[in-house]
């Protein structure tokens, strides 16, 4: 049997073998000639034939989509005309397949299918028939044998159009192939980086998330002693306030109960001065007294001397002065006894005039004391006053620090509501950067599937022509 | 401290105030000055066989550190003396001389440095140190044949009634100066002014 097979070139085109072709369908010279021989009718009713199978093709909807236009319709009736005239020249040679094969290609590229075609190849028969008849009327021989002539070179030249098309199909579909493998080679290629990438990308932000929620925590940690620490130094600070206004107040009352005391000194002072004039006066008095003293001592003194005296005149009178004696004697225990009396209040006076000077000089120690006790309470007072300034400054302080506390108190709370929710956020960030790792690793999977699918489709068959007849 | 121990017993002082305020205002019943005088006159009762009989009076004087006793009968009278004369190249116990009653009387003086002691006293009086008028001591003016003399005494004490039995002997050992009788248990020298003024010693020493 011969070998049918056509060889492919180096652009997957198939070199056709005219001649195993001619020899398959039994064309001869025979048929050559009985073409030749009935071109000269073909020639002069090809307009006719060419005006009924447009006037086909316009009835189709199918077949008018290929028609632009009427210039359109007559440029492809003198193609058409060129091509028919082509199958009646009765040369079946290489030109002849190199004009098929255009035609066929052609058909493929316009996307003319075998449908419409071959439907095409047999209008011509029908329309080309009748005029045969016509011309060998009477000659039922030379009509079959002309008529299975124009068969075999139609099929001849329809195998080839369809060949052809079928070839360039391939061509195509293979050139499509080698593309959409190329695109999906390409696209895997992007893919599996993308999916590295992505995959590089998800660990990072896991990590990244892992730390982070560590860090949330931690911070989250840092936040509540810092909340509880403000907690702390707004407590603190109450206390502080309060006890500074219990010293605000205690000062307040020291300041005026040294201002009273300051008053109380001065009027000490004043009744003390009081006194000491008083003693003064009473002191004099008792100069007064002694003097008087000293009147009744020296009438003591000369009430002695009389009674003496007397006493020596009573001695002198003898008995007669005895009873006189007796008085004298009185008269002068009497005056002892004044000047005795006389010497106690003087010693008594004495001992007011001492303790006058010691209250005077006490007084005026007294005054010196109260002096320095009002220069200290001053003193005392200023500090006093100073202290409450302070001390209400220090309140003040307490106000701000247990303001601005509550403040950070407020803005730590803050903080921790955001803390759980950028560690809720993390951990949702997590879980999808997971899920985004799982995606990453069916698009790795996808990736290493397109490959498979590449591989499978890149292994090229060789193209080869499979005649299979209908 | 504690402060009730400091703090001033104001009451106290009120009393002691009130008491002495009463002083001198007191009204006198006639009953309190008749139980008055009886004391008193209890204070002086004597026995009258001792008044009588077998005491005698004295005069006792103070002279430097000494205290003497002279019989009463002896003495005519007891002056204060404001001034005095002193005399040049007598014996130092004749102190000066002094005016009594018109009549120039001789001042003795007993005390060792009673000299020595009025002469610096005259010389102040003098000078103005001392006031015109104040009283320099006492005279004790004799009486009898001492009625030209008289004793010096830096203070007259007051009278003494006493028995000759109380009286002590003065040693056989003091000679001459008989103007001595003797001494009291209580140290009080017991004077003889005639014997004083018999006696030559008395006047060259």
């Amino acid at each position: 049997m011969k070998n049918m097979s056509n060889e492919v070139n180096t652009a997957g085109q198939v070199i056709y073998d005219i001649e195993a072709r001619k020899s398959y369908l039994q064309i001869t010279d025979e048929d050559a000639k009985r073409m030749m021989a009935i071109k000269p009718l073909a020639e002069a009713n090809v307009d006719t034939i060419l005006d009924r199978l447009y006037e086909h093709f316009v009835s189709f909807n199918s077949t008018k989509a290929f028609l632009q236009s009427d210039k359109h319709i007559t440029n492809l009736k003198s193609a058409q005309r060129k091509f028919f005239m082509k199958i009646m020249d009765g040369k079946y040679d290489h030109d002849f397949l190199e004009g098929r094969i255009s035609v066929g290609r052609t058909h493929e590229r316009i996307g003319l299918e075998p449908e419409w075609y071959i439907g095409a190849y047999s209008r011509y028969i029908n329309l080309i028939l009748p005029f045969i008849v016509e011309e060998m009327k009477g000659k039922p021989q030379a009509i079959t044998q002309h008529v299975s002539s124009l068969v075999k070179i139609i099929f001849l030249d329809m195998g080839l159009a369809i060949d052809t098309y079928i070839e360039a199909m391939k061509i195509r579909e293979n050139n499509l192939k080698q593309q959409f493998i190329g695109n999906l080679s390409q696209f895997s290629g992007s893919l599996s980086e993308a999916t590295n990438s992505i995959v590089s990308a998800t660990s990072q932000q896991s990590a990244t998330a892992s730390e982070q929620a560590t860090s949330v925590q931690e911070v989250s940690a840092t936040v509540a002693e810092v909340k509880q620490t403000s907690i702390q130094a707004v407590d603190h600070a109450s206390k502080v306030i309060s006890s500074a206004e219990g010293a605000v107040v205690a000062s307040k009352e020291g300041t005026q109960a040294v201002e009273e005391s300051i008053h109380g000194m001065h009027d000490i002072q004043k009744q003390v001065e009081a006194i000491a004039e008083k003693i003064l006066g009473l002191s004099e008095q008792t100069q007064q007294i002694g003097e008087i003293i000293q009147s009744v001592n020296e009438i003591a003194e000369q009430s002695k001397l009389l009674a003496l005296n007397a006493a020596i005149e009573a001695a002198r009178a003898g008995e007669h002065g005895k009873g006189f004696s007796v008085v004298a004697s009185e008269i002068r225990t009497l005056a002892d006894q004044s000047k005795q009396a006389t010497n106690q209040v003087r010693g008594i006076l004495g001992e007011i005039q001492k303790a006058t000077n010691s209250a005077v000089i006490a007084t005026e120690e007294g005054g010196k004391k109260v002096d320095s006790g009002v220069l200290l309470a001053n003193r005392a007072g200023e500090n006093i006053h100073r202290l409450a300034q302070a001390i209400a400054e220090s309140a003040d302080s307490g106000r701000l620090i247990s303001s601005s506390s509550q403040q950070q108190t407020a803005g730590v709370e803050q903080i921790a509501v955001a803390m759980q929710q950028i560690s809720q956020a993390t951990k949702d960030a997590l879980n999808a950067v997971k899920k985004t790792e799982e995606v990453a690793h069916s698009l790795r999977q996808l990736s290493g599937n397109i490959d498979e699918l590449i591989e499978s489709f890149s292994t090229v068959k060789k193209l080869e022509v499979e005649w299979k007849l209908a | 401290m504690p402060a009730s121990e400091s703090r001033f017993d104001w009451d106290s002082l009120k009393n002691r105030l009130n008491d002495i305020s009463k002083i001198g205002n007191e009204e006198r019943t006639i009953e309190q000055i008749r139980e008055t005088l009886v004391e008193r006159a209890e204070r002086f009762r004597r026995e009258e066989s001792t008044v009588h009989n077998e005491t005698e009076e004295m005069i006792v004087f103070q002279e430097g550190d000494e205290r003497y006793a002279i019989p009463l009968r002896m003495l005519s009278e007891i002056r204060p003396i404001t001034r005095m004369t002193p005399l040049p190249l007598v014996s130092k116990n004749i102190l000066g001389v002094i005016n009594f009653r018109g009549k120039i009387v001789a001042m003795y003086g007993l005390s060792r440095d009673s000299h020595k002691k009025t002469t610096e006293t005259l010389k102040d009086s003098h000078q103005g140190d001392v006031h015109h008028g104040q009283k320099i001591g006492s005279a004790l003016i004799g009486h009898g044949i001492a009625a030209n003399l008289a004793l010096f005494a830096d203070q007259v004490i007051g009278t003494l009634s006493i028995s000759a039995a109380e009286i002590r002997e003065a040693p056989i050992s003091l000679g001459e100066f008989d103007y001595i009788r003797g001494v009291g248990t209580d140290g009080l020298i017991f004077l003889d002014l005639e014997n004083l003024v018999k006696n030559k010693q008395f006047y060259m020493a």
